[in-house]
């Protein structure tokens, strides 16, 4: 083969490698599902409750978390004698789930189809941010309050839409909560480094952090993004080290937190606090990277040991015990939601003196902040939970430990972290 | 100062690339075939070196011993692979339209995506090393230990390829199959056998940087496409089939990347690798090894 060839080959191959990537790099869209069962509208004593979920498909496994959460709490309530509405009469609830298998077009016909043959009122959201999206907007159409666990993309909450409230908080507040602990701490920092990830959610994060940096008169002192095929991130941290940078954001996925950990050990990098937004508290993060992994922090938006009170169950223990007992797993973040987007309904059927979609949504909006098995409830302006994250810190004894904030901490941050001689 | 340790950081990971690309190269040169599959192979290195270390030591953490220990299984392990690869698959599309190679190599890509996803998660892992003291500092640039001996390891790997091109039996025979087939075919040399060695020994040597690049970054199944990027535009830099040439181009890949990095931001690295790319194309089709290059 002579080189020329060996060039236009180059040229043909590189073409359609170019094309391949980029096919592979594409990603695929969720698959549909149909959805059915069925369900009662409203009847005199009795309030329905509707709403699609990814019961079967991809995300199936956290969909089933939501329902039995509802279900349970539904059930509890009832059991205890119903709601005792504003308008004077008692009421139970009713739930009508129905599988979307996490396919937006699929969940937006569910909605609808709930709305006009079923007469349902009162929307429970869907999973996932790409489903609520769309699914939000049928409720704002139809102008119908739908409360929401399952999706976090502050998208759904600037397109001006009235009629939904979430209960996770979105991406721009990951990190608020990481200043607010290292701020508390004796020798709060000054200098603070960013790096990452140039995918949408990470970003967020990065600009949430950096309005809260300005906020509290600290110095951003490295500021960086990174694409995600990005393998290595040893130039980057040798920036961190040189600026001296008091405590490192790594706005970021898990792979990337491998990385982080890893690096800043070989590279020396000593910082007072180092945080993963997303991946650095789980199991698995923590067996790859060891020792390493020590004294790392993360976010989260709930916690299993937290202790809330809550009407329906006592508190958070309660809850824990009841899921456990009742279905056989630990409830997670997306229990908890769940638990408080049907609190979130009855605590507004409450507080109206006549039921209605636009008196029940009013209430939400304006209620004071109360208290649920998932934390204090009160929402925002755009519908988001005003709810800060809690911060948890792997511990070398005995691991991962809630730090902040201290009414659920389990043991004070180890702040600063030592450095890597010390170790 | 801040420059020094671009380049240093360049030439430590560059040589890994390098490592990868002479393989692809070879390949490219010999068999004529564009192994969409190899960094796939880079993969399956770095996972062979984990789950060893992982019998072995119930972690996947050791010594540095421990870990070289594993590199001649992987390396074994890894031309077995290939080599039936080759037998099973490639052989049966060699010769036919280039599009149909791409989509073969391009399948047993997905493929073993997908297997290896199935059999281990997609969740990223790493091999850590122990040292007692992580990193050298040398006139005020950090060296990671780990990652120098990456750098070493990797330059080895790809000594041992040229010399084997060079100095061997088979080394001639892959040479010679590479010039002309139907000529060495003539001569007694079983093509077939030769060209399955030939990819054989190219996934052993990825197998090898994946091992390393397994100890300094972190592996996942779907890493691989990347690792085939990067040996595109080494093999572009150095020349098609030239293993000197890959081993610059790789260490000038890894400076590049690692200067835009530093100097510039990491969003801007693939597209000045790129870039390059689409310029060394224009201005010198050949490569920086030109025509001298031993296909």
């Amino acid at each position: 083969m002579t080189s020329d060839q060996n060039r236009r080959t180059f040229l043909k191959v590189a073409g359609s490698t170019g094309a391949l990537g980029l096919t592979g790099l594409a990603g695929c869209a969720g698959s549909s599902s149909d959805g059915d069962g069925g369900g009662e509208g409203g009847s005199g004593d009795t309030i329905t409750l509707g709403g699609s979920m990814s019961l079967t498909g991809d995300n199936a496994d956290l969909g089933r978390l939501y329902k039995d959460s509802y279900q349970e709490t539904i059930d509890r309530i009832n059991e205890a004698g119903g709601v005792e509405a504003g308008d004077g009469n008692t009421y139970e609830l009713e739930m009508v789930l129905r599988d979307d298998g996490t396919d937006p077009s699929t969940s937006r016909s569910i909605y609808q189809e709930l709305i006009d043959r079923e007469g349902i009122d009162y929307l429970l959201g869907p999973y996932a941010s790409s489903v609520t999206l769309p699914a939000s907007a049928v409720a704002a159409e139809n102008q119908k309050p739908m409360v929401e666990g399952g999706g976090a993309s502050p998208e759904i909450f600037s397109q001006g839409n009235e009629w939904i409230f979430g209960l996770l908080p979105t991406a721009n507040k990951y990190a608020k909560s990481y200043f607010d602990m290292a701020l508390e701490q004796d020798s709060p920092p000054e200098t603070v480094a960013i790096l990452a990830e140039d995918d949408t959610f990470s970003q967020t994060t990065a600009d949430g952090a950096r309005e809260k940096i300005e906020e509290e008169g600290l110095e951003l002192v490295v500021d960086e993004s990174f694409p995600t095929e990005t393998s290595d991130l040893s130039t980057n941290l040798g920036r961190v080290r040189d600026n001296d940078a008091d405590i490192l954001l790594l706005c970021a996925h898990q792979q990337h937190n491998i990385i982080l950990a890893n690096q800043m050990e070989s590279q020396g990098v000593n910082v007072d606090a180092a945080m993963g937004t997303v991946g650095s508290l789980n199991q698995s993060f923590k067996g790859e990277v060891g020792a390493n992994g020590d004294y790392i922090y993360g976010p989260t938006s709930w916690d299993i040991n937290a202790n809330f009170d809550d009407p329906v169950y006592g508190g958070t223990q309660d809850f824990v015990a009841a899921i456990n007992e009742n279905y056989g797993y630990p409830p997670d973040y997306h229990s908890a939601a769940g638990e408080a987007v049907i609190l979130t309904f009855v605590n507004a059927f409450e507080s109206v003196d006549e039921l209605g979609p636009t008196a029940v949504r009013n209430a939400i909006r304006d209620a004071d902040p109360f208290s649920t098995v998932y934390g204090e409830v009160s929402f925002g302006d755009n519908g988001v939970i005003d709810k800060d994250m809690l911060i948890r810190q792997w511990q070398p004894d005995p691991g991962l430990q809630t730090v902040y904030p201290s009414s659920v901490a389990q043991a004070d941050p180890i702040y600063p972290m030592p450095d890597w001689s010390e170790r | 100062m801040a420059i020094a340790q671009f380049v240093v950081n360049g030439l430590l990971v560059g040589a890994l690339f390098a490592a990868v690309a002479v393989g692809f190269a070879l390949i490219w040169g010999v068999v004529d075939i564009i192994n969409l599959a190899h960094g796939e192979m880079v993969m399956l290195g770095g996972y062979t070196a984990y789950w060893l270390l992982s019998i072995a030591t119930g972690t996947a953490e050791g010594s540095v011993l421990l870990f070289l220990a594993t590199l001649p299984v992987v390396i074994a392990v890894l031309f077995v692979l290939g080599y039936v690869l080759q037998r099973t698959l490639v052989s049966r599309v060699i010769g036919t339209d280039i599009f149909l190679t791409l989509l073969v190599t391009f399948g047993i890509s997905i493929a073993i995506q997908q297997l290896a996803i199935q059999a281990w998660t997609a969740n990223p892992r790493s091999i850590q090393v122990g040292f007692a003291d992580p990193s050298l500092i040398v006139a005020g640039v950090v060296i990671p230990k780990m990652k120098l001996v990456a750098f070493f390891g990797a330059i080895v790997l790809t000594a041992i390829l040229y010399l084997f091109l060079q100095r061997t039996r088979t080394g001639r025979a892959i040479r010679a199959v590479s010039q002309n087939p139907e000529a060495a075919a003539l001569v007694g040399i079983d093509v077939e056998h030769t060209r399955a060695v030939t990819f054989g020994i190219s996934s052993a040597v990825a197998g090898g940087a994946g091992a390393f690049i397994a100890t300094i970054l972190n592996i996942e199944p779907q890493m691989g496409l990347i690792y085939t990027l990067k040996s595109f535009v080494i093999v572009v830099f150095g020349g098609v089939g030239s293993i000197p040439g890959a081993l610059t181009g790789g260490l000038l890949l890894g400076v590049v990347e690692e200067l835009t990095a530093g100097l510039i931001s990491s969003r801007w690295t693939l597209a000045v690798s790129f870039t390059l790319l689409i310029v060394l194309l224009v201005v010198k089709p050949q490569g920086l090894f030109g025509t001298g290059a031993d296909e």
